[in-house]
């Protein structure tokens, strides 16, 4: 399998903050990979790892089969950090006039992205007068320049209103189904990303937490038991013992098991003389498992 | 090259609608505009100078290298680096395919273009201002001396050079319009008090512009010879700015 980028133990600190810690990743090329984490998870840092911005303490890291930053590298990646950069002076087609003249690309380029982006009417406006999901998508088009076989999005929806959400998951699905570029966007919510991401990685406090396709984190259709006792460290270990697939969330254990295990379940947790107040089956929620992704030590 | 040409052109569509015009057209307008009134209304006042035409050109001259240009320098370079902040582009500009130095250099280049549009427009000025003046038959104004005019226009844009390289990267370490103002002003006064103390003045960024100063001594031929020196501290203004420039964004945050 082809990866678009593969970094190993890649690590940047800021004094005493860890930003990233021995981050393995390993983006396929043609997938759209969300990456997650909250706010101050080390997702900006590593974006900008990977685009040879920062460097790094400690690791290496491969993009597009070059180090971050190598020119080779560069001319095949568009991206979007943080904010779309525009100039707010200028019209949004001498915004992309820039990048254009940067990159050495045919004229032709400037109506292709436009019309991606779906900014052909506006192009000629000040980019002083655009609405929040138009300077979105013009920074998207910044970022399309050039046909890239690499798009790194940090945080692309931010801002926007569920309509200006649609619109952008629809074009970033439609991008990936059209040209097959490989599409890295982070964001700090999984509802936000779940729908037009086949592929997932969850970062928290620098370290890497999951890292696979997004059912791989919980088929929405299965279903768990939520278990709520006295103890639960105690009842944790006991399910592990006895083989259970479990894990923390909110101060409930989430067992991986159908309905009817139910039984067994509790009549283990008894004997074994912890005080069990509830038992439920319950559907799984991707969130949930993200947020107890979060939750783990 | 090709990086640079190219990098260049999308430099200059960055000047569009921009305030950072404004000092450069602002600077020569004002500063001939100020001295033409003063001219004007001076009547016989200027025959003390004789011949009028040249110490038109004189006057314009010293100020213009003594303050107006150090300080439209100063502003010009602060507000296009203030401008590249305000839009977020350092992020977007430095991954694009093209060498980190380029970008030091284009900004470079990008003022020093704007200088010498300045300086030509404050000669078309002056040109336009003396020979209005030469309608005032009382002021005795003379012909126009345009060797004169060409030397000191010459001497203008190299002295300006050194300034370029020293204000281009000065925001880099010290952003704010009032912090490139005081330096401007207190580096060029500076520089006028060590006149003449001692040839290392030279390594000062407004140095030669300072040499100015002495036009009025017509004995004096402008000092040529002071030119290489000049030149030899804006090249290593720009080299020191363009290895600062890829380190400062290397270790950025």
């Amino acid at each position: 399998m082809e990866f678009a980028i593969c970094s190993q133990g890649l690590t940047r600190h800021f004094d005493a903050t860890h930003a990233v810690t021995e981050l393995d990743l390993q983006i396929r090329e043609g997938a759209i990979t969300a990456f997650l984490g909250p706010n101050g998870a080390g997702k900006t840092t590593t974006i900008s790892l990977l685009l040879g911005l920062l460097k790094a303490d400690r690791g290496t890291c491969e993009v597009l089969g070059h180090p971050p930053g190598h020119p080779a590298a560069l001319a095949n990646l568009g991206a979007m950090v943080e904010s779309p950069a525009l100039y707010d002076h200028l019209t949004g087609l001498e915004n992309l006039e820039i990048t254009r003249l940067m990159r050495n690309l045919p004229p032709a380029e400037l109506n292709r992205v436009l019309k991606v982006v779906d900014l052909t009417h506006e192009a000629r406006r000040p980019v002083l007068t655009y609405s929040m999901g138009m300077r979105q998508r013009l920074g998207l088009a910044l970022a399309l320049m050039g046909q890239p076989k690499l798009l790194l999005l940090d945080e692309p929806i931010n801002g926007l209103d569920p309509v200006g959400i649609q619109e952008m998951r629809e074009l970033i699905r439609s991008l990936s189904w059209e040209t097959g570029v490989t599409v890295f966007l982070s964001s700090h919510l999984l509802a936000e990303v779940e729908q037009v991401a086949t592929d997932l990685v969850v970062i928290h406090r620098g370290r890497l937490r999951y890292q696979g396709p997004i059912g791989g984190l919980g088929n929405p259709n299965s279903i768990e038991l939520m278990v709520r006792v006295g103890d639960p460290q105690k009842a944790l270990s006991i399910l592990e013992r006895k083989g259970y697939a479990t894990h923390m969330a909110e101060g409930r254990i989430l067992v991986q098991a159908s309905e009817l295990a139910g039984p067994q379940i509790a009549a283990c947790l008894v004997n074994e003389g912890c005080d069990l107040y509830e038992l439920v089956p319950q559907k799984v929620n991707l969130e949930d498992r993200f947020l107890a992704l979060l939750e783990e030590p | 090259m090709t990086a640079l040409r190219a990098c260049f052109s999308a430099e200059r569509i960055k000047w569009r609608r921009s305030w950072l015009i404004l000092p450069i057209l602002l600077a020569p307008l004002c500063q001939t505009g100020l001295l033409f009134t003063v001219f004007w209304f001076s009547e016989f006042r200027v025959h003390m100078f004789r011949p009028g035409f040249l110490f038109w050109l004189e006057l314009n001259h010293a100020a213009w290298n003594l303050v107006v240009m150090p300080v439209a320098v100063a502003m010009m370079c602060e507000l296009s680096w203030e401008q590249e902040r305000e839009s977020r582009a350092w992020k977007h500009l430095l991954i694009q395919p093209v060498p980190r130095n380029i970008h030091y250099l284009v900004k470079v280049l990008s003022h020093g273009s704007l200088v010498l549009l300045a300086q030509a427009l404050l000669a078309m000025l002056m040109l336009i201002g003396g020979f209005l003046l030469q309608t005032q038959p009382s002021l005795q104004m003379g012909p126009l001396p345009l060797g004169t005019l060409i030397r000191f226009s010459g001497f203008s844009v190299l002295s300006s050079l050194a300034v370029v390289a020293f204000h281009t990267w000065l925001p880099l370490r010290a952003s704010g319009i009032w912090v490139s103002l005081a330096v401007a002003i207190v580096g060029s006064w500076l520089t006028l008090r060590l006149l003449g103390t001692s040839p290392m003045i030279l390594a000062l960024p407004w140095g030669l512009a300072i040499q100015m100063s002495q036009v009025f001594d017509r004995w004096r031929v402008l000092p040529w010879a002071y030119v290489p020196g000049s030149l030899l501290a804006a090249s290593a203004l720009t080299v020191l700015g363009t290895l600062d420039f890829s380190k400062h964004h290397k270790s950025m945050s």
